[in-house]
């Protein structure tokens, strides 16, 4: 990690409990000045209590929260400098877009003058000017979106916080405003803390993500990081779908090391952080890193029966028996090499690379 | 660590301060009368109306029992006051069961019109639940006189050759408290119809339910709290009701509102007497209104 | 489009609803035509005339009338103001902040008003008014009805209240509004027209008030439904239909312009 860069906000063994629940257990975080960071996790996971802290609307149970540095968890959230873009955007029904924008300078006690050209300047940046007059419920779901952005980005916060602001939007417009927060994000130059439990977006914008799952930070990472060596078993499963193998380690060598999952299945690969002989382990392995057909004996190769096979058009995802009891699901991209979908029953040979299986202790 | 926002404290001053004109004004000028009422009742009646402060059973003595003029013979069961109270509970029910037969399918009808009419209809029904009920219940007492319209209209056209005779009747008790609390059974049971997802009753006939069945066995059992709501919202004002008894059913059809009334009018009341009878009335009502949400709370259970 | 054999449509249904306007508004439309009947008796029609309105408004017992109608409509407009300004608070209280124990006991004392029958509460304030020996009159109306307009003013207050959401005042406060800015420019403006219902409902309620009043008013002070009371029990007579038709028209007109600001207001949220 880059040590000279600035810290935004910064989470110190920040534990959050509701009555006798705990919502967060001791979380440490640094998000980086300028970053485009995600909380990831499924609901309930604790992320937008994090959000909701550094907002200011939720107070911290033990532990600390520094913003740039400073001590600001005493102040209420009309005193600290970061603003929220909400899931449902809250945007002021009696109020029109421009009032809308322009709430939060008039708030922070600029003057008229200074206010007009900023909100103009706002609603310019988001493509509103023509509808600055509306008031939010006479837009559609994409504008009240932008609207509810820049509302947030117009007092110039240190932070923008964004409570799923795309959860509402339909597929289509959901995948445009990825775009478009991203832009703003470099344009402005403001931090962003973005919440979703949609690993597609965190995958797609963010320059980091930490993976949160009942109340913990689970792993911290960039997007490939996090796809790619997932830390353990919750994220694995999480990001993407993964199949995992309990396995025992059978035999190391200084490179590589076998494994086996049952009598006639043996896996070897890249040799774990410090096992020893007769660990018994749990073998990561993503559908779409095993090449289904032909045997190579370059690689490891495993011999299966295809059980069900299901379209999916950009691919097709195969459930295959091996040895046993054990099951594998395979995709395979129906790309530059049109073929035929292999029918239920018929015998294959499965392949991956010794660096695409990830393995973890039990 | 400074709770900034979420104060959850119980002892919230802010929070005191909004309530305590509620608490003040509801108080002073509801609780406390209503503990001065029981206390009355407990005492002994001053015979030009007030009270003498002595401790004295005498008003439900009175109540229950009948001991002569000079309050010396042997104890009967007196009925005139029982009677009374359950000829208020029976009026106030049939009033309730009319509500309910007119009330419920007028209710439904509006709630399955489209979004525009509905409203319209709504608007329609309150209207009159908004018009002073004195001048209500004048108005039905015009229209059902012996020289009434109504009766006009009947005698003149030879279907009748004497009136109706309506008013002073208890039928006329009864049609005055359905009138008067119509209203009050069309707005829940509506508020409960239009909130029924009525993909249940396609549901069930795609089952092969039929109308009357789908109607008894789903949307009847769904829109039962908009139902009992509605009943309770009649019944209750119907109990103690005064204006419709008074001025519909003479002196011979006389409710428990009109008994208490007496009590306090003039030198013949009887204050001790017509605040035990009020805090008889009071004391049904609680029963009903306790049995009321007990019903409700387990309904929402299910 | 509804299909044939829907339960959405009852046969009879509907005639049983034209059938109940019918019987709402029966009464109320024969009187509003009689009172312009021209006959001294009540009941044929002798042509059409305004000498009721005229009598009203000028005959004998036109000062009582209009002497009854300032105090109806002063105690109404007052008891109404002070109402809602108490339930508004009230609901700011129980519906605002945040979840606390009692929250279940303040709204059903809010609600105690409804509850005990009115002759009741009638009961209770005389006793209450004579203990303290506090003079009948104009005053104790007032008080009697403040109390009872209470849970009617409440009632639409709380609703619209629960039905804003808390987090336009998150959001607010996340854009640098103060709890008194959150209060002007957020709460209030949209809490308008709850507070105009609250005021309505509670207004036509104290102007509708008998009972209670009848108990409290003590000698020589007469609102307008202790008024019309006191002179029915001679009898109807034509000029009491005419004053009732006036009565009724006011309530109508009161009905209308909730009605047209409920409207407006479900629009605009529904757009």
């Amino acid at each position: 990690m880059d040590h000279n860069q600035i810290v935004a906000i910064e989470f110190q063994e920040v534990v959050k409990k509701f009555g006798n629940f705990t919502a967060i257990h001791k979380a440490n975080l640094k998000i980086h000045d300028n970053e485009f960071f995600t909380l990831l996790g499924p609901s309930g996971c604790g992320k937008t209590t994090l959000l909701r802290m550094v907002a200011g609307f939720e107070n911290v149970s033990e532990g600390n929260i520094l913003l740039f540095g400073q001590e600001f968890m005493h102040l209420p959230p009309n005193q600290r400098s970061v603003n929220t873009v909400f899931q449902q955007y809250a945007l002021f029904p009696h109020m029109t877009v421009f009032e809308n924008v322009a709430f939060g300078l008039k708030m922070r006690g600029w003057a008229k003058d200074d206010i007009q050209p900023t909100v103009w300047k706002m609603l310019d940046l988001v493509r509103l000017r023509p509808f600055a007059e509306r008031k939010p419920n006479q837009l559609s779901g994409g504008q009240q979106q932008r609207a509810a952005l820049v509302r947030a980005i117009a007092p110039q916060p240190k932070v923008l916080l964004l409570d799923e602001p795309l959860s509402a939007l339909d597929l289509k417009l959901r995948q445009a405003m990825r775009l478009e927060l991203k832009q703003l994000q470099q344009e402005t130059g403001i931090t962003f803390v973005f919440v979703t439990h949609d690993q597609e977006e965190a995958l797609a914008m963010s320059d980091r993500i930490a993976v949160m799952s009942e109340g913990v930070i689970q792993q911290i990472g960039k997007a490939q990081e996090i796809y790619e060596s997932p830390k353990n078993e919750i994220v694995a499963n999480f990001i993407g779908e993964t199949n995992i193998l309990e396995a025992t380690l059978l035999e190391l060598n200084d490179e590589e090391a076998k494994y086996q999952v049952a009598e006639d299945f043996i896996i070897s690969g890249a040799r774990g952080p410090d096992l020893v002989k007769n660990q018994e382990v749990k073998i990561l392995l993503r559908p779409e890193k095993i090449k289904i057909g032909i045997l190579d004996k370059r690689v490891d190769s495993i011999r299966g029966t295809i059980q069900q096979s299901m379209y999916l058009g950009t691919d097709t995802e195969y459930q295959i028996r091996v040895s046993g009891d054990k099951t594998i699901k395979v995709r395979d991209q129906n790309g530059f090499e049109r073929r035929e979908l292999l029918p239920a029953g018929s015998d294959v040979n499965l392949s991956f690379s010794k660096d695409s299986i990830r393995i973890l202790r039990s | 660590m400074e709770p900034v926002y979420h104060q959850k404290r119980a002892f919230d001053p802010l929070r005191i301060w909004l309530l305590l004109p509620s608490w003040v004004v509801i108080g002073v000028f509801l609780l406390v009368p209503v503990g001065l009422m029981l206390l009355i009742s407990f005492m002994t009646k001053e015979f030009r109306g007030g009270v003498i402060w002595e401790f004295s059973l005498a008003a439900y003595d009175q109540f229950l029992f009948d001991r002569g003029l000079f309050g010396d013979e042997p104890p009967t069961i007196q009925w005139t006051y029982i009677i009374i109270f359950l000829r208020s509970i029976v009026q106030a029910a049939i009033a309730t069961t009319f509500c309910l037969i007119i009330g419920f399918p007028t209710a439904y009808f509006i709630a399955t019109r489209d979004s525009q009419n509905r409203t319209f209809w709504i608007f329609l029904v309150t209207v009159p639940y908004w018009v002073n009920l004195l001048v209500r219940t004048v108005s039905l007492k015009f229209l059902i006189r012996d020289n009434g319209p109504i009766n006009e209209f009947l005698l003149s056209s030879g279907l009748l050759s004497e009136p109706l005779g309506l008013i002073n009747t208890n039928i006329a008790v009864q049609l005055g408290l359905f009138y008067s609390y119509l209203p009050f059974m069309v707005l829940p049971i509506y508020a409960s119809v239009e909130r029924f997802n009525f993909t249940y009753s396609e549901a069930a006939a795609d089952l092969y339910a039929d109308k009357w069945s789908t109607l008894r066995r789903i949307v009847l059992p769904n829109v039962a709290p908009g139902i009992a709501a509605g009943c309770i919202l009649v019944f209750i004002p119907s109990l103690g009701a005064f204006i419709a008894p008074d001025l519909l059913g003479g002196a011979k059809n006389f409710m428990i509102g009109s008994l208490i009334e007496e009590q306090f009018k003039g030198n013949a009341g009887n204050w001790p007497f017509g605040a035990a009878a009020s805090m008889i009335l009071l004391t049904m009502v609680l029963i009903a209104l306790m049995l009321y949400t007990r019903q409700q709370a387990k309904g929402e259970v299910r | 489009m509804q299909v044939t054999g829907s339960v959405r449509s009852i046969p009879g249904f509907s005639l049983l609803a034209i059938l109940c306007l019918v019987i709402l508004y029966a009464p109320l439309l024969v009187v509003m035509v009689y009172s312009f009947n021209d006959s001294l008796s009540i009941t044929i029609w002798g042509g059409f005339s305004l000498r009721w309105y005229e009598q009203i408004f000028f005959g004998l017992e036109a000062e009582k009338f209009q002497k009854a109608a300032w105090n109806s409509i002063t105690i109404a407009f007052m008891a109404a103001v002070i109402a809602t300004t108490i339930a508004f608070s009230a609901a700011i209280g129980v519906v605002r902040t945040s979840p606390f124990k009692g929250k279940n006991l303040n709204i059903s004392l809010l609600s105690l008003p409804i509850m005990v029958p009115e002759i009741v509460t009638a009961v209770a304030t005389l006793i209450f008014f004579s203990m303290i020996s506090f003079k009948l009159g104009y005053t104790s109306i007032l008080v009697a009805h403040i109390v009872f307009c209470i849970p009617f003013a409440y009632l639409p207050i709380s609703a619209r209240m629960q039905s804003i959401e808390k987090v336009y005042e998150e959001a607010a406060m996340d854009l640098y509004a103060n709890r008194k800015q959150i209060f002007r420019s957020i709460l209030l403006p949209l809490m308008i027209p709850g507070i105009i219902s609250g005021f309505l409902l509670a207004f036509i309620i104290s102007l509708d008030d008998f009972i209670i009043t009848s108990f409290v008013k003590g000698a020589g002070v007469e609102t307008l439904p202790t008024a019309i009371f006191g002179s029915i029990k001679q009898g109807i007579k034509p000029d009491i239909m005419a004053l009732s038709t006036l009565l009724l028209l006011v309530s109508t007109i009161f009905v209308t312009i909730s009605y047209f600001l409920s409207r407006a207001d479900l629009k605009n949220r529904l757009n």
